[in-house]
Formats: structure tokens, sequence, C-alpha cells
């Protein structure tokens, strides 16, 4: 290994299948310079050269990942995302945040104030609109499913995809017993694609009616990066937008060096980045396994690796155990901390609270269950309910269809055939049975739910995303109720007993997908054009209410809406036998009992300063 | 034939559901079901629940202030703050029919004892009751509401045939003499919309929650012609409740004072009943043993004490005459209150 970066020939293409490395390239930012290859991001040549820490979140570090990131401006200004702009020789960046200090890990940091991160702006108005008869979100195989099944129909497509690669997470999840392998299922359905449009480096971030709203990085060949807003109309609208990690709940689980498993795939197989030298694996599910070995292999030395489960079975465990690989299980991880070589991370048994086992490494490889990425279906007007120990879509959308991880897939084959059936039901077509189907957990044992440690020093997060929340207090029976909430954060509050079940699906509707941002308008009512009447005086002063001018002097005004009553009736609302209805200059014009003025001319006003008589103006 | 095992069963999750059980049991010895959810902290609220009716007549200001003096017998303490505390309410109009009608109503709570200033769009209301429903939901032992039977309010039925009703929650039948619908969801849930009596209409409601901003004008700020209410929440943040879909976005971006654009923290869409004329409809259906409650706005959980005399017939002559007029089917010329025309 070289830095962070692995070597060049790693087996099974773990030295970076995305890098030209006789292509060096380097960029500056915030005055360091940078260095990497071409295919490189922005992100990935920054972790290569062991930048791996944002900055600060009170006290706390907090580690660079791929869902919380600053944007970066260029010299005019523009504002570019680190994670989906592609390294280009002579980049001259600045991080964009508030500046936090260099308390520690100066040569690491980009000493931000976590808490004051600015974003990538999402305008309001498009810089690019497209049409077609389908648009997909998500470049994973049930997207390119959906859209082989489209353009084999003659129809129209636009695809939209955040990462620089299609393909979604296929390769790290594999294939199922002998099932073709995801690089070929891949390449069958580009091979299959014919003429369609495909916008990689593009996040879609909102759905207005039949039109996916999205940022997108264009890197024309020979200019600079550039960001834009793109929106896409299509006849129908397909969601593929797959699943996300879960972050374990415990304490300093956003360090530096702390990563997911998916996380630490994709930079690894893309782009030939691990976070340094050594790894614990902690992990509640067999891909877990099959990743360290893939480390191992490429050279990183895997200190431990840790399964929550106790007696799990798979063949990656058997691989692992044959090579010699030193294994945990029945343990989650308790904390993370800083040291000055790297990670110290801390594991107690199910049901302690004590650290069994202390393991140290330069990084942390951690993994929760999946979660359907639910946030567009739910701004589409989708639901979502708590099953099987996640939200899940529910709901149906006349124009907007699922596919793939998102719709709860969980197969490779099973998520490129609900690509495909997707699409037909879009179009009309009734639906077929999708088969997903599992190996037998005799012989692989089935994920557990996402890790939750007990308590222990130091912040512990509920998701890695942008919302940055903290486990609360204990003794706690809510989250705050003015911070933003992932999914993420939804269903570690229920795994935490904070959102009942019945209520998570709510609760991520108003929290996962809050809307557009609120704009300045002048809106007014329009003055209807007759005078309005009053209904809520019908009844109220007898059977003849008679408009009388009162006057006091000559020179005051009665308020609109004071009570008027009768000399010696004065202080309970109910013995009122009039109202100010208009004020005049002098005195008001008044309703009246007809009745009460047959017997009297004198009356009090009850204004707001206090009570002034009143008479009847003489005509 | 066989006594019901219930009086009165309550199907309603909110604060007046808490407030008239614990009236019915505690004041009326009733048998009482409740069927309800505890409403989750982390929801959005779909309501304020402050004691300012936009009422112009004073039986209904009567109705009110009576349910509110009730409201402190039967509401603990919950330790380091009262649930019911006070706040300002700042309550604008656009049009100038609305600010005649505004003012009359400022001029009623006068009267009622409410202290209110004019203001330049309409007027500021102070020492306003305001229940902490929140901590209503999280606070044990309220008098008489723990005596009432609860069933959680999952797959709850309504069944009316041939003039009975049968009610359900799961499994469960719930047996009992009167079947009263004291929220929104209640009705719109159990009660198909051909049986609403007239004046009550499905409204769209939208609840969000903006990032801190620019302090608003008023811990609570109704904005009676746009249809919008803002509350001020910890920070600056701000929770809008928009009543209607129209020119939704367009009224609520009219509120604020910037700086712009605001962020949103989470949003929720729901519906409630809105009463054409601004009155409550109130007492016994035709069809079956049913009484609603509908339309009675951000003053709801003060009806409590008057509501439950409705229910067992106690009522003296005054609250007699209000729940008459204001009851299903009766001729709604004399009860109109302010209405918005924001609806739908």
């Amino acid at each position: 290994m070289s830095g962070h970066r692995l070597p060049a020939d790693a087996p099974r293409g773990f030295g970076g299948i995305e890098l030209d490395r006789s292509k060096s390239l380097s960029f500056t930012l915030d005055g360091r310079r940078i260095a990497g290859f071409a295919g490189d991001t922005l992100l990935s040549a920054m972790l290569a050269n062991s930048i791996d820490t944002l900055g600060r979140l009170g006290e706390a570090p907090i580690g660079l990942g791929e869902r919380l990131l600053p944007p970066v401006a260029t010299k005019d200004g523009r504002l570019l995302p680190l994670e989906r702009t592609p390294l280009i020789e002579g980049l001259e960046l600045t991080a964009q945040g508030r500046r936090a200090g260099p308390r520690f890990r100066q040569q690491s940091s980009l000493r931000l104030a976590v808490a004051q991160l600015k974003t990538v702006p999402m305008a309001a108005t498009a810089d690019v609109t497209l049409t077609a008869d389908l648009v997909i979100v998500g470049g994973g195989v049930a997207g390119l499913a959906a859209a082989a099944a489209a353009t084999k129909a003659g129809r129209s497509v636009v695809l939209v995809e955040r990462r620089p690669w299609l393909g979604g997470d296929a390769r790290y999840y594999g294939p199922v017993g002998e099932a073709a392998s995801p690089e070929i299922v891949v390449d069958d359905l580009l091979k299959a694609i014919d003429g369609f449009t495909v916008l990689t480096r593009t996040e879609a971030f909102d759905i207005r009616g039949s039109t996916i709203v999205a940022h997108q990085v264009e890197a024309p060949a020979g200019e600079l990066p550039r960001g834009r807003i793109v929106a896409v109309t299509g006849e129908r609208l397909l969601l593929a937008t797959g699943s996300n990690q879960r972050l374990p709940v415990f304490s300093g689980n956003r360090l530096p060096g702390v990563r997911s498993t998916i996380e630490a795939y994709h930079l690894a197989k893309r782009y030939g980045v691990s976070g340094g030298a050594s790894a614990v694996v902690s992990t509640p599910s067999n891909y877990g396994y099959r990743l360290a070995l893939r480390l191992h292999e490429a050279g990183v030395a895997i200190r431990r690796i840790v399964d929550t489960r106790v007696g799990a079975q798979s063949r990656f465990i058997d691989f692992a155990k044959a090579s010699g690989l030193s294994l945990g299980s029945g343990q989650v991880p308790l904390s993370a901390t800083l040291g000055r070589s790297g990670l110290s991370a801390a594991f107690v048994n199910e049901g302690s609270t004590r650290a069994a086992a202390t393991l140290e490494a330069t990084q942390l490889i951690v993994s929760g269950a999946s979660q359907p990425e639910l946030s567009l279906w739910m701004l589409a007007g989708g639901g979502a309910s708590w099953s099987g120990g996640r939200l899940v879509a529910t709901g149906h959308l006349p124009h907007v269809g699922l596919a793939g991880a998102v719709a709860g897939f969980a197969t490779l084959e099973a998520c490129r055939d609900s690509g495909r059936v997707a699409y037909d039901v879009l179009f009309g077509a009734e639906p077929t049975t999708v088969a997903d189907t599992q190996i037998d957990p005799a012989f692989e044992t089935p994920d557990a739910a996402t890790p939750v440690a007990p308590r222990a020093d130091g912040a512990a997060f509920l998701d890695a995303g942008t919302s940055l929340l903290l486990r609360p207090v204990a003794g706690a029976r809510s989250l705050p109720t003015g911070h933003a909430l992932s999914i993420g954060d939804v269903a570690a509050a229920v795994d935490l007993g904070l959102i009942a079940p019945g209520d998570a699906g709510a609760v991520a509707g108003e929290r996962g997908a809050p809307g557009r941002d609120i704009v300045a308008t002048a809106w007014r009512p329009a003055e209807p054009e007759a005078g309005a009447p009053s209904p809520y005086l019908e009844g109220r002063f007898g059977a003849r209410p008679t408009r009388v001018h009162l006057i006091v002097d000559g020179r005051r005004v009665f308020e609109p809406g004071a009570l008027v009553y009768a000399n010696t009736g004065r202080g309970d609302p109910g013995n009122a036998v009039g109202v100010i209805v208009d004020a005049a200059t002098p005195g008001g014009t008044a309703l009246i009992d007809a009745a009460v003025l047959e017997t009297m001319d004198r009356f009090v006003v009850a204004m707001t300063a206090g009570p002034s008589p009143a008479r009847i103006k003489p005509s | 034939m066989a006594e019901p095992r219930f009086d009165v069963a309550i199907v309603g999750s909110g604060p007046l559901s808490l407030l008239l059980a614990a009236e019915l049991v505690r004041i009326h010895g009733k048998r009482v079901a409740r069927i309800g959810n505890v409403p989750s902290l982390q929801r959005l609220p779909r309501q304020v629940s402050i004691c300012l009716p936009l009422a112009t007549r004073p039986s209904t200001w009567r109705l009110v202030d009576t349910g509110l003096a009730e409201a402190r017998e039967v509401l603990p303490g919950d330790g380091s703050e009262p649930l019911l505390a006070a706040t300002e309410v700042l309550v604008t109009a656009d049009l100038a029919a609305s600010r005649t009608g505004l003012d009359h109503m400022a001029h009623m709570a006068l009267g009622h004892g409410l202290k209110a200033r004019a203001r330049d769009t309409g007027w500021l209301f102070s020492r306003v009751p305001v229940l902490r429903d929140q901590a209503l939901y999280e606070a044990h032992g309220m008098a008489g509401a723990a005596s009432a039977v609860t069933y959680p309010a999952t797959d709850v039925r309504l069944e009316i045939a041939d003039g009975s009703a049968t009610l359900s929650a799961g499994d469960t039948q719930i047996d009992a003499g009167l079947i009263v619908l004291v929220d929104d969801a209640a009705l719109i849930e159990l009660l198909p919309t051909e049986l609403w009596p007239e004046p009550l209409r499905l409204q769209s409601i939208t609840s969000t929650l903006t990032a801190p901003t620019s302090p608003i004008a008023a811990p609570v700020v109704h904005a009676f012609d746009r249809g919008v209410t803002l509350v001020r929440r910890d920070g600056n943040a701000v929770l809008a409740i928009i009543a209607g879909d129209a020119d939704l976005e367009t009224r609520l971006g009219s509120m604020f004072a910037g700086p712009f654009p605001i962020r949103r923290m989470a949003t929720s869409r729901s519906h409630r009943v809105a009463s054409l004329d601004g009155a409550p409809v109130v007492g016994p259906l035709a069809a079956g043993r049913i009484f609603i409650a509908a339309g009675l706005g951000s003053a709801a959980p003060f009806f409590g004490g008057p509501l439950a005399r409705a229910i067992t017939g106690t009522s003296g002559d005054a609250e007699t005459a209000w729940f008459t007029a204001h009851a299903p089917g009766s001729d709604r010329t004399q009860v109109a209150e302010l209405s918005t025309r924001v609806l739908t």
C-alpha cells in the first residue's frame, strides 16, 4: 500500500477499476496540493491522501463520508460536490463553511464547523429541461432493466444516476449461489439498451408532479466542471433508488476512519482507496466477511471480523477462517476513539455494558441493516410503514413506480426482474410476480438487525447523513422536534424506542421529505366585488337590527367592533344591544335592535380605552 | 335488552377526547371507553389548542369560558409547568370585511376578560390560555380520563345500518350506549361523507416546520384570510399550519419576513373537518346512537365540560339552547361565526 491507496495490481480489481494510473493529476484544496489519477473523484483523491476529517461538531471530530461533505468552490465561485466531481488537473478549490480551528489532526482535516456546513445550492429553476417517455432515477440493475425494457419497446428514456458509474451496489452484494455475476448482468443490460440518455454524476433531489429535478455535475473535456439543475419530465417515473446501509449506533460512530462496508467497498473497488493499512470489520451480515477477504487480499491487515450474530453460517465465513482471519461473534461495537495511530474500537457482548474486547486499527468498517431509500418516493406523495425492522414503501401513485431494493427486493435477479416488471406495470400491463429467492438460512445465515450499543462516552449518531442527530440522553422519550430527520434517523429512533413502530412511516414522511424551501411572495386575497355579508351578525341584535349614527362629541370616533350597551347593562357582552359596524367622523355607525331604539337614545360604547357615552346623532 | 358495558364510547386521540372522558367519568360517573392512540411526540401538530374562539356570539364565548374553568379543574400539573399556559396570539385580516368581523370578535374577547390591542393588520391578544397538548399526552393520572377503558385506535370500524351503529376496534366490539366522534380524524375515517351534516366540509391541512428564521410577530400568528397559522418553536423555528390546497405555497411564503429561502424541516399533510359558517356542529345524528362534535376549531379542548353535560342531558337552559341551535340538521341562520373563504 502507498498511503491510503491500494496496490494497482490488487486482486479482484481492488486497485481501482475507474483509475488510469498512467495519468497522474492534481488539484489544490484550501491551498493544499492533492495528487490523484485520472478517474478519481475529488473525494477519492482526498481520501487517498489521508484527508479524512471534515471538522468538528462541538468537540467531536467528524469524518468525511459520502453522505456528509461540504461543497467546494472554484475560483470563479462555482460550487461543486466533492463526491460527484471528477478530478481535473489544475483545479483550485476552497472548501465552503466556517472554519472551526485546527485543534486536532490538522493535516488530515478540512477544519470546518460541521454544524454550519453549506450545501450545494439546489435552485428552484432549471438550467436544462428534458423530456422522455420514462424517467428513471437510479442506475443499478433495476433501473437498467427498466431502461432496457423501455428502449426495446421503442420508448424514450432518461436515466439519472448520482454516482459516476452504473450498476449500483450489485457488485457489493454479488450473485446468489450459481447465478450470473453482477458484472455480467450489468454488461448484458447495458448491451440491451439502445439510444437512451444517461446522466451520471446527477443527484435527483425533488419530484414535482411528473418532473424529476436533479443537480448534475458536467465535466466537458477541456473545460472546468460545473453544476447545473436539470428538470426531466416523463410520462412515467420509475424510482430505483436502492437502499442505504444503516449506521450502527455506538459512541464515536462518525469519527474519521469509521466507514460503512458499502462505502469502503466502492472506495476500494472503484478507486483503490482504503482507510489505511489495517481494519477491524464489524458486521451483522455475511457480506462484511467478503469485503474483509477482498481487503485482506489487497494487503490490508484485518485485525478481526466481529459478527453481531452468534453461530452464523456462510461460505464467506468459511473462506475467512480458511484465510486465517481472526473472527469474533455475538458482539456489537460499543465505542470508537481516536488514538495516535488510528482508532481504538471496543466491543461488547450482547446483554453486557462492559467492553469485552478492544482492537486497534487505522479504520473501523461497520454496517447495519439495509434501509430502502424512500425520500423521493415520499416527496412524490407515497407513504411508508414499519415492517420487518425497516421502513418500506406503501401506497400507490399512478405515474410513479418503484423497482429494486427501494421496493424491498434483495437479490440481484429479483432487482433486475422487478425493473422489467415495474416498467410493464407503469405502461399498463398486469403485474407479474418477481421471485426473490434467498439461499437457505441453514447455509447462509440471514442478516441481523442494525447494532445498537449500550451508552458510552462520546457522540453516537443515529445516521450517517447530514441530519447529525445524536442519540438522546438517557431517559429521553422523544427526539428533538425542531431537528431534521433522515429516514435512517427514524429507523434508529424506532430501534431505540423513541418512535412507536406504528408512527414510523408517518414520521418519516413528515421529516424525511419536508418539501421545497419557502420563498418570498406577496400573496394577498382579492377583495370580493360586492360588500361581503356579515352572517355572524344574523340574529344578534333582535329581529329588526337598525343602523344608527352614534356620536358623543364633535371629535371622538368609535372603534368598529365595539359593543354598544344600554346605560344600565354594561359589562357582560351578552347584554350588549348593538355593535359599531363602521367608524364615522365623528362617532360611528351602530347596529342596534329596533325595539331598543324605541325606548332609548343614549348608550355606552365599550371602547378599548374605556366606556364612552353615546347618543343618536340628531338627523 | 341487556345494559351496554359502556355508557359512552369516545372515538378520538386529541386533547378533547381526554378532557371529555375525564368530565364524563369524574363529574357524571359514566362508564366510558376511549378509542384512541397516544399521538406521537415526533409528529407535527395539526392544530394549536388555544382558548381564543373566532366567535362573535356571547353564547359561544360563555360556553368556552365555562369549559376553560372546568378544564383547569381536571387538568393535572405535570411537575415543572402547568399544562395550561398563557401566550400571545396575533390575528390578522387582509380583507376589509374580515377586519370588521375580527374587530367585533376582539371586543367580545375584551368583554370576556382577555387583553387585546389593535394592530395595523389585526389584533394582538395577550394571556390567551394555551393547552400544552404534548405534555397532556405524556401526563399520567388525569382525573377521570385514567378511569376510562382505553382501546388502541387500530382497525376501528363503525357500521351503520337500520338506524343502529356498531363500533369495533380490531377484534373487539365496543358495546356502548352512545358513540361520540370527537376528533376530526374519527369523523373523517368513520363517518361516510354523505352522512355529514351541513355545513361541514373536508379540508386539506398542511403542517410544516421551518428551520430557524427571523422571529415571527407573536408566539402564535393567525392570518385569517390567508388560512395560515404560525407557531413559534424553539430557536425561532416556525410551525406553519396551512388550511386548504389552493395557492398553498404562495400563501405560506407571504407570511415570512425572510431571509429567503427558508428551509423546511418537516411537512405533514392531512385533513380536518371545517364548518362553512364558522360555527360548530355538535349533537346526535339521526343515524344510530352517534354523537358528533365538529368544527370546534382551536378552542376544541375547552368544550369538554359543556359537551359532557350535553351528552348526559344535564345542560342548563343557556347551554341547552346553544346545543339545540348547533345540532346537526338545525336551522343555521343564527349561529354563524367568523368564517374564512380559504376552505379547500
